[in-house]
């Protein structure tokens, strides 16, 4: 009881059950939640789990992965193919259709062994020179779900067999729960020594280094648990939707979402990067529910004067900063 | 047949390949220069191709004359980004200015994919709203030693080849290419002995849009043009500066080069699908031997 009562007042951990039982009654009164919302608050959680994710690696070690959407579009394409979705035109090399848990756990596991082969290359750029090399792996990952037809479906993607209104409920809660463990895995983060440990290499990677932290190991170890849990957003995610196509999973907006998503509410924070995924999700759909042209063209105004106004994100403006108290 | 098979896949590769050197230069430049990672990049070059086939279209301006009206036309440009939304953010710390470059960026990649897209998609309207334009101009192809050449694609190459000894001459023989050097190498020293990196910033994206748009008019001969590509292009350029070696101007031309030849040899082996992927598998192998690029200063020193 004591190590959770260190990082947790009581007050917090009655909002995280209030919080966890109100999104789970939500569903059932279908007077309130209509299915159109139900999808609205589907891609809230995936985009809390993906910014969080995010912000866990790169917000306290200043390495911004621009690359983190391909350990999400890769655990998309595992389970899509694992769970037998089918190929329109392409007749399939091999079709498995393995029960759901399984097909999620393979896929986490694919993305964190994706990111610890990938840190081998991309660990040995330092810096800015990370974040721009980092981009290539979306575009990697995209191309070779375009390419690999056979397992892929190419651009048309895969349709998961049996697709319907009880896999959305049923993905709804596998998000939930994720969702609100990813901001609590970013706080305590924050709290430990990996945090601790993180941020130094932000402020000065070589003096962290001499003062005997393993850069290369805790970078890797951040990465991996980001990749954890974005391929573990995926592979819900694409069994919310039932279509994994190269644009859905891997298209340069939602790739690019998470990224956005933290800088705009406030990196290095758990309340920035869950500020900056639930306003700029409100506000996407929003903008594409009731704007006929130019929602993508207001959207990309939008980042770019949050951008330029507020240094440090949301959170981190003079009024909102007593709010939300992110560390500086 | 073989040998004219080779010379067409030299020639297509070296175009293409001068086309990505030129962006990748200018994002080398104004990485080097101001610490910013313009994700628009690329959307420039589209804007340069629309441009252009304005131009081609409505005043029947020939392409290669239209370089003298685009290049001036984007510097501006450029020039005005960098007063307008660069500058507030080269005040912030290093990590910061980045971030917010980051947003910045891809919120005006944003804005102008989709109101290129906007213009270029109307059924009826300009550019027949496929949304792929191209550029239908040609000329009756050359004979040399016996062989056929397509002339746009050599005096596109010709072109590029002037606008590159033209940098070169800016970089090593003026004083603004001095100042751009000296920024790349240490910005708080080129600061501390007079330079006016502010303005060098400015200049340096100016010329950076400029060559992208240029780019764009030279892509649009050779290929059809989609509002949607800027993102994948850039990204291409920013891998062509990984691989031709941290913040080295001359890497960054060659890396363009080396690519361009590559995915004009494995898209005729192997199908033009796969010569998108293998610039970046390049990149890893390159990565995993040579760390800092082909022609990169070591790891180390890169570090600032």
């Amino acid at each position: 009881m004591k190590p959770i009562k260190k990082y947790f007042s009581l007050k917090t951990l009655l909002g995280i059950v209030i919080a966890l039982a109100f999104f789970s009654i939500l569903p059932n009164l279908p007077n309130i939640l209509t299915p159109y919302l139900r999808v609205v608050l589907i891609f809230l959680f995936t985009y809390v789990i993906l910014a969080e994710s995010y912000d866990i690696f790169s917000g306290y070690s200043g390495y911004s992965n621009l690359g983190h959407g391909s350990f999400f579009g890769l655990s998309a394409y595992l389970v899509g193919i694992l769970l037998g979705g089918l190929r329109g035109g392409y007749s399939p090399v091999f079709q498995p259709a393995l029960p759901l848990p399984v097909a999620i756990i393979v896929a986490v596991i694919a993305s964190v062994a994706f990111a610890a082969a990938i840190s081998v290359p991309y660990f040995r750029l330092r810096g800015a020179y990370f974040s721009v090399a980092s981009l290539g792996l979306v575009l990697l990952v995209y191309y070779l779900a375009n390419n690999l037809r056979p397992f892929t479906g190419g651009p048309e993607g895969l349709h998961l067999p049996g697709h319907g209104e009880a896999s959305t409920l049923l993905a709804y809660y596998l998000l939930l729960p994720a969702a609100l463990a990813s901001v609590i895995i970013n706080y305590l983060v924050s709290k430990s020594r990996l945090g601790l440990a993180l941020i130094s290499i932000r402020e000065e990677e070589e003096v962290a280094s001499e003062y005997g932290i393993n850069t290369y190991r805790v970078k890797t170890i951040a990465l991996l648990i980001s990749a954890a849990l974005a391929g573990y957003a995926g592979a819900a995610f694409a069994y919310a939707i039932g279509v994994v196509n190269p644009t859905g999973m891997l298209g340069l907006e939602i790739a690019l979402a998470p990224v956005v998503m933290t800088i705009f509410g406030g990196s290095g924070s758990f309340s920035g990067a869950l500020v900056g995924a639930a306003v700029l999700t409100v506000i996407q759909e929003a903008l594409y529910t009731r704007i006929a042209y130019f929602h993508l063209f207001t959207y990309g105004v939008l980042l770019l004067v949050v951008g330029l106004l507020a240094p440090g994100g949301v959170v981190r403006l003079r009024g909102l900063k007593k709010l939300f108290k992110p560390p500086e | 047949m073989v040998f004219e098979t080779h010379i067409t896949l030299i020639l297509g590769g070296l175009l293409l390949g001068g086309i990505y050197s030129m962006i990748a230069f200018g994002l080398t430049l104004t990485f080097g220069v101001s610490r910013i990672l313009n994700v628009a990049h690329g959307d420039f070059l589209i804007l340069g191709s629309v441009v252009s086939l304005m131009l081609f279209d409505i005043f029947g301006i020939n392409p290669f004359l239209s370089i003298a009206i685009v290049a001036p036309l984007f510097a501006v440009v450029g020039m005005a980004i960098d007063r307008g939304l660069i500058r507030t953010i080269l005040s912030r710390t290093a990590e910061r200015a980045l971030a917010a470059s980051i947003v910045v960026t891809v919120g005006l990649s944003m804005a102008i994919e989709d109101s290129t897209a906007y213009y270029l998609g109307q059924a009826g309207g300009w550019a027949g709203g496929l949304g792929y334009i191209s550029i239908p101009y040609n000329l009756p192809a050359i004979e040399l030693f016996g062989y056929y050449l397509p002339t746009v694609r050599l005096l596109s190459l010709i072109a590029i080849l002037v606008i590159a000894s033209l940098m070169w001459i800016i970089i090593t023989r003026t004083y603004l290419g001095k100042v751009i050097r000296a920024t790349i190498q240490d910005r708080e020293t080129a600061m501390a002995l007079g330079a006016d990196v502010g303005l060098t910033s400015a200049i340096t994206l100016g010329i950076g849009i400029a060559l992208a748009a240029v780019a764009g008019l030279f892509y649009v001969m050779i290929t059809s043009v989609s509002p949607f590509a800027g993102l994948g292009l850039t990204v291409k350029a920013l891998t062509i500066v990984i691989l031709g070696g941290l913040g080295s101007l001359f890497g960054s031309v060659l890396g363009g080069l080396i690519i361009g030849l590559i995915e004009s040899y494995v898209s005729f082996y192997f199908g033009t699908i796969w010569a998108a992927p293998v610039a970046i598998l390049i990149l890893i192998v390159i990565l995993l031997v040579r760390p800092s690029g082909l022609f990169g200063r070591r790891v180390e020193e890169v570090r600032k």
